[in-house]
């Protein structure tokens, strides 16, 4: 079923509308929520979640996208779980490892967390993304926000292992960088 | 700032970029999807064909023959685990295959009889043991730990040579007792006493086949996770004191080391020459040296070009991905 008939399900309060996601994107959700969490009962948990937030936001929202609407909520659900276990229950899932990757952006300051607009951030990130070249920007993006294992992010991106690696070693430094130039303290 | 802030951040992401990397990675599902979940009969016919044409192609070694033994066995098996195993193991065989990486085969060692007397043989310390040649590779001031069990006595001895085919066991142009080394291959590295306490490695650059990188620095040397100081010198400054790296480069090292081990060998008589240059010396940069946790050293020659070499392995060399080479030349520039 096309994204736009779905979305026209869950502005009905048609419960077809879940079906239907479940039919098209549980996979790609699942996969989502696999990679921060390395637990499948807790990622299909989050994916369940996923529609549910889905069904509470749509109406008033009407997503353009519905796969990267989704996404995010699957995402952002997924990390909250992963937040919320505590350090015995952690896995070493690629979200874990990327944590200590991105630690080449920022340094461990005093900045607390409220003291920076998230927003802010995520426009700086965006129009730093956007002055890279498409792979390097792929790459960030494959490997940061889908979180997906550097040997995937390798192969669908069309370059080896150690030249990914290098490239997202090259694009952190760089956005840290951009960062500090725009003011924030990283 | 937290680093997990930049997760909060980055689910603000604008759709058309995350879009776009969906498709690639939808491409990229598809293709694993048909080969996992596919049926066991499908992947059989798949496994048979692709084992088939390696076999013709008659490219394999023990590694990769081990590979091969795993896709058959799982797939007797039936179950699912056992076929994707089957599929991964299919696939590195397509990889090889694709790469074309049939390897390297640097012959065995000419040996100029004819020469007055024997001056090529005093220029290099060398034996002859197993049918191999092992050649002089290091001097180690501490490096009695790891001498293993006694093999046999070098006579020293050149006039004993077999004019035919240069070859006469335990012949060499050295003389001595020689040994195991503990933790290496007995079939690339062997070793000598000195009377003054220190030992000299030697390692059979000769007479084998490599592929990439990896088939020498991590078959032979181990060197991923092994080194604990990384030094170099320029060209200029050979017999000069050497530079030690910082641990603020060990990112930087270790793209390196993985992009020397990915690479697949060449002959180091086809690194192009500029004008100028009479050989790939004039090319040479930098040296590197790898300080293992053992005690050895893992000597490498950079060249211009991105070209790497290991120390008395001159035979072959790899070419490093180019990013990677800058990144590591701009360390060794900056003075580490």
């Amino acid at each position: 079923m096309q994204d736009e008939k779905i979305v026209d399900l869950y502005w009905q309060r048609d419960e077809a509308a879940i079906r239907e996601t479940e039919q098209k994107y549980g996979r790609y959700l699942t996969k989502i929520a696999y990679n921060i969490l390395a637990d499948l009962e807790d990622s299909k948990e989050s994916v369940n979640d996923t529609y549910l937030n889905a069904w509470n936001s749509m109406p008033p929202h009407k997503p353009d996208i519905l796969s990267t609407y989704l996404g995010k909520i699957t995402r952002r659900v997924s990390i909250d779980v992963f937040r919320r276990r505590n350090r015995v229950k952690r896995r070493a899932s690629e979200y874990a490892v990327s944590l200590s990757e991105l630690e080449d952006c920022i340094s461990q300051g005093n900045v607390t967390e409220a003291e920076v607009d998230v927003r802010l951030l995520a426009k700086a990130i965006n129009d730093f993304l956007r002055t890279l070249p498409e792979g390097a920007r792929n790459t960030f993006i494959g490997r940061y926000y889908f979180l997906d294992p550097l040997k995937e992010v390798a192969a669908y991106c069309g370059m080896s292992e150690s030249k990914a690696k290098s490239m997202l070693y090259r694009t952190r430094c760089g956005l840290k960088a951009y960062l500090e130039k725009e003011g924030f303290e990283v | 700032m937290k680093k997990e802030l930049l997760h909060d951040a980055l689910n603000l992401l604008d759709d058309d970029m995350i879009e776009a990397v969906e498709a690639l990675r939808g491409k990229k599902k598809g293709k694993i999807n048909r080969q996992k979940w596919g049926s066991l009969a499908a992947c059989f016919c798949v496994a048979v064909v692709a084992i088939a044409a390696v076999n013709r192609a008659g490219i394999f070694s023990g590694k990769e023959t081990g590979m091969e033994q795993s896709a058959e066995g799982a797939l007797t098996t039936g179950n699912e685990a056992a076929s994707s195993q089957a599929v991964a193991a299919i696939e590195a065989v397509t990889e090889r295959e694709e790469t074309g990486a049939e390897g390297i085969v640097i012959p065995k060692m000419e040996v100029d009889l004819n020469q007055s007397d024997g001056a090529t043989m005093d220029m290099l310390a060398l034996f002859f043991y197993q049918g191999r040649c092992y050649v002089e590779y290091e001097r180690i001031e501490n490096g009695i730990e790891f001498v293993g069990e006694k093999l046999g006595t070098i006579k020293g001895t050149v006039d004993e040579w077999n004019i035919k085919d240069g070859y006469v066991e335990l012949a060499g142009s050295i003389s001595g007792d020689f040994y195991a080394v503990d933790g290496y291959d007995q079939s690339f590295m062997l070793c000598m006493k000195n009377y003054d306490g220190s030992v000299t490695t030697f390692i059979n650059n000769n007479d084998i086949t490599v592929r990439t990188g990896a088939d020498l620095f991590e078959d032979r040397f181990h060197l991923t996770g092994n080194y604990e100081i990384v030094e170099y010198q320029t060209i200029d400054d050979e017999f000069g004191e050497l530079i030690q790296l910082s641990e603020e480069d060990e990112e930087v090292i270790a793209l390196f080391v993985e992009a020397v081990n990915d690479a697949p060998f060449m002959l180091s008589k086809e690194i192009p020459l500029d004008e100028g240059e009479r050989s790939r010396s004039d090319r040479l940069i930098y040296r590197m040296f790898f300080r293992m946790k053992d005690g050895m050293t893992v000597k490498l020659n950079l060249f211009k070009g991105g070209y790497v070499e290991l120390w008395r392995f001159g035979y072959v060399c790899v070419q490093v991905d180019s990013d990677i080479f800058e990144q590591m030349i701009a360390v060794l520039e900056s003075g580490g």
